[in-house]
């Protein structure tokens, strides 16, 4: 967690210049595999919040009575 | 090979519809427990007089509080006012339907009951109604959760939720706390 | 330096003055609501307190922040001068006025009605008349905004709207939609009765027009997240914007789905059917889409940065980010509160489910952490992004940066999430003291003191963050490089007129607007329900 504070660490470690040079070729290898890793961390993200939101539901809010 | 924009389209496409069944599934479980459950939101829509609560034949002094209709329904009826509740204690039995119907000659206020699903708000012009069942015996508090003046912090009541057995009504079918 | 440098710093640094003051007053409520004793809670002194803190930081911060950044990004995505300076300024100083007007009456305990209002509750006049001019204000940013728009079109006819300006221009036209409202509950009813021209007020009709604004008002204060996520962060982070037409389109869905929404929350209330209640959870649902087409979209441009500078696997992009850069590291703190504070939000917008945590604590927990959270944070990161190119001067370092922004998460958390428990065991809202004698309360005590400790590195955050604004006009000056905004994987050389436009959707948002509030406003016209007497805050009542 510190590098992400201090930014010292090797992967934080390009710089700026490096980013202006982002070539057409190195962009086209990337999205080679763009979006998998993305579509990963999102759907885990919304299955989280369903699980979370279930939980409330089953957890919480039925035990506690009907309303109405 | 170049990723052209018809194929990111594509995968937000597809994400979109993981999005589309997500809420989907939520929307689902909100309607069965609408329809199935019957938990609904207090929306009555029923109308009175804030400035004439005392001419009412319902929300007079002497008819508030806990009591058993000659139907047999259990009605508690509360006037919430600044800065106190009227009555500041109400009877209920436990495991049995009970109707809570308030209302304020004021401002507006609200109330909920800890640690079960009741909440209402309480809006001057209208008789808010709750229908639930209490399953757990004991004090439970009823604070004013909306902002209604100064003396807000100050302005709770408490439901006693007693077993049925100590559930005694009076010859008018009225059970209060003291 | 830009030439609007000048109304821009202006409008922030009242920004940022009305939110550090407001910091001020939040840490002082959690205080007096702890175990601990606290000094100069009385009731007056409380209300008077979160009428400020919700003024200042809901009305103030964001209004002026909003108008400053949309200047700036007016003039640095369309390259071109700000159409009608002079009237920005004048929108300024109306503003400016206005919120003196109301600071005066709040602070002389004249308007303790809280920043929500609450009629048959009513404050000075100055406290309402206030507000209006900084609404007023901000309707000739609005124009200004479309006006920039439309002749940037008229100059490059067929081209893509750059898609900052898109996301401004569409913020801009929710706000005058979504100011409807509150500006019809303010002139026709509120200051009226705080005149002393009528005795009495329709009560649930106030509460209905005030809906009409309170939840589009909250994506009004998201929008500069947004458009940071989209044409800031990708570029921070050296990527590209994975789609440039999602973005648009998550920004029109805003404008479309924010509006027709507000009745979520009256949920609770006795005026409204379940049918239309019904109707607006349903609509309710729908706006949770542009939010989960951002995250996936932002995600992917990320994806595509991380994995330029060496990242591989499914996940091994994220760390290979550049999170020493303050708009990555707090694009990444946003979207963790995002996700804490959009769970809580889906169990808010659940219809029967309100019942559990309607005003309570857990709502406030929500919202700080969507709002104080996700959004703020975003505020920070554009003013670390944009502060050199209006003054001149770039940070020697950004370590002082960092430090504010996992402060300000951190805190966040901490204050936040033990408020989500506390709301669920019922602890209320809007009160000075709890009486921890009560056993049900006192078990909330260890809970609240933890919240309060986020409270303070909250604050120590807010006054780092001024202190970074303050310091870089005397850092060293170096030469600033223009300021970019992100590109796209495809740069868009044409865009269907739909996304490049707002014609179409406000026929639509008009069309969703008669469908959701037209009975829900209208049945007080015909049902005439009752009247409630005016009560008075401001004379000794």
């Amino acid at each position: 967690m510190l590098f992400l504070l201090l930014g010292r660490s090797a992967l934080a470690g390009k710089t700026r210049s490096e980013d202006t040079g982002l070539s057409q070729a190195d962009l086209d290898t990337v999205m080679e595999e763009v979006p998998k890793g993305a579509l990963a961390l999102s759907a885990s993200a919304v299955l989280l919040l369903l699980c979370g939101w279930f939980f409330v539901y089953f957890f919480i809010f039925v035990p506690r009575g009907t309303v109405g | 090979m170049a990723v052209s924009e018809s194929d990111i389209l594509r995968s937000e496409v597809r994400w979109a519809m993981i999005v589309g069944v997500a809420v989907a599934v939520i929307f689902a479980a909100v309607i069965y427990t609408g329809i199935e459950l019957h938990v609904n939101p207090p929306s009555n829509i029923e109308t009175i007089d804030p400035k004439a609560l005392h001419l009412s034949n319902e929300f007079t002094e002497s008819n508030l509080g806990t009591r058993v209709e000659p139907e047999g329904r259990i009605t508690t009826r509360i006037v919430a006012t600044q800065f106190a509740f009227d009555p500041p204690c109400v009877v209920v039995p436990a495991n049995e339907p009970v109707t809570l119907r308030l209302t304020t000659p004021d401002v507006i206020h609200g109330i909920l009951v800890t640690g079960t699903n009741v909440n209402t708000m309480i809006v001057p012009g209208y008789v808010a109604q709750v229908h639930t069942v209490f399953t757990k015996t004991g004090d439970l508090l009823m604070p004013c959760h909306e902002y209604c003046g100064l003396g807000h912090s100050q302005m709770w009541a408490t439901v006693r939720v007693v077993p049925r057995e100590s559930f005694r009504p009076d010859a008018e079918g009225r059970v209060a706390c003291d | 330096m830009t030439s609007v440098a000048r109304l821009t710093k202006a409008h922030l640094w009242i920004a940022f003055a009305a939110f550090l003051v407001a910091c001020v007053f939040g840490i002082w409520q959690m205080w007096a609501r702890s175990p601990l004793a606290t000094p100069y809670v009385i009731a007056e002194h409380y209300f008077l307190s979160v009428t400020a803190h919700g003024v200042a930081m809901a009305f103030v911060l964001t209004t002026f922040f909003i108008m400053g950044f949309g200047y700036f990004t007016a003039e640095t995505a369309l390259d071109r001068p700000l159409p009608g300076k002079p009237w920005a300024w004048a929108g300024f100083f109306l503003a400016v006025a206005g919120t003196l007007m109301a600071v005066a009456a709040i602070l002389s305990g004249q308007a303790s009605v809280l920043y929500t209002f609450y009629p048959p509750l009513t404050g000075s006049p100055f406290f309402y008349l206030g507000l209006v001019l900084v609404v007023v204000g901000s309707w000739i940013w609005c124009i200004l905004m479309i006006v920039a728009m439309r002749e940037w079109k008229g100059a490059h006819p067929g081209a893509p709207v750059p898609l900052a300006m898109f996301a401004t221009v569409a913020n801009a036209i929710m706000w005058l939609w979504t100011t409807v409202g509150v500006a019809a509950e303010l002139l026709f009813i509120v200051i009226p009765a705080s005149l002393g021209w009528v005795d009495t007020v329709d009560v649930g009709l106030t509460r209905t027009l005030f809906s009409w604004t309170l939840h589009a008002i909250v994506y009004f204060w998201l929008f500069p997240a947004y458009i940071a996520f989209y044409t800031m962060a990708p570029q921070a982070a050296g990527g590209r914007l994975y789609s440039d037409m999602m973005g648009r389109l998550t920004f029109v869905l805003f404008l479309v789905y924010s509006l027709p929404v507000g009745l979520h929350h009256l949920f609770m209330d006795p005026e409204h059917s379940t049918g239309f209640k019904f109707v607006q959870m349903s609509l309710t649902v729908l706006v949770a889409v542009p939010t989960l087409l951002t995250v996936f979209t932002i995600s992917a441009s990320l994806e595509i940065a991380g994995r330029l500078r060496g990242g591989r696997g499914l996940l091994g992009w994220i760390p290979a980010l550049p999170w020493d850069r303050p708009m990555v590291l707090a694009t990444g703190l946003s979207f963790v509160m995002l996700f804490f504070g959009g769970g809580g939000g889906l169990v808010n917008m659940s219809y029967g489910l309100n019942a559990l945590i309607h005003n309570t604590s857990w709502v406030t927990a929500h919202f700080h952490l969507i709002f104080g959270g996700t959004v703020v944070i975003m505020y920070f990161a554009i003013c670390y992004a944009i502060w050199p190119r209006l003054t001149g001067h770039e940070a020697g370092t950004q370590d002082a940066q960092r430090l504010q922004l996992w402060l300000w998460f951190v805190g966040m958390m901490i204050m936040s999430l033990p408020w989500h428990w506390l709301g669920l065991h019922g602890q209320w809202r809007r009160v000075a003291q709890f009486d921890y004698t009560n056993p049900i309360i006192a078990a909330w005590g260890p809970w609240v003191t933890t919240s309060l400790v986020g409270g303070i590195l909250l604050f120590a955050s807010a006054v780092v963050f001024v202190w970074n604004l303050a310091a870089l006009r005397a850092d060293r000056k170096a030469p600033v490089a223009p300021f970019a905004f992100a590109t796209a994987v495809h740069q868009p050389a044409r865009v269907p007129a739909s996304l490049n436009g707002f014609g179409l959707w406000n026929v639509l948002v008009l069309v969703l607007m008669i469908a959701a509030y037209g009975w829900p406003i209208a049945q007080f016209f015909v049902l005439q329900p009752p009247h409630a007497v005016v009560h008075r805050v401001d004379r000794g009542g």
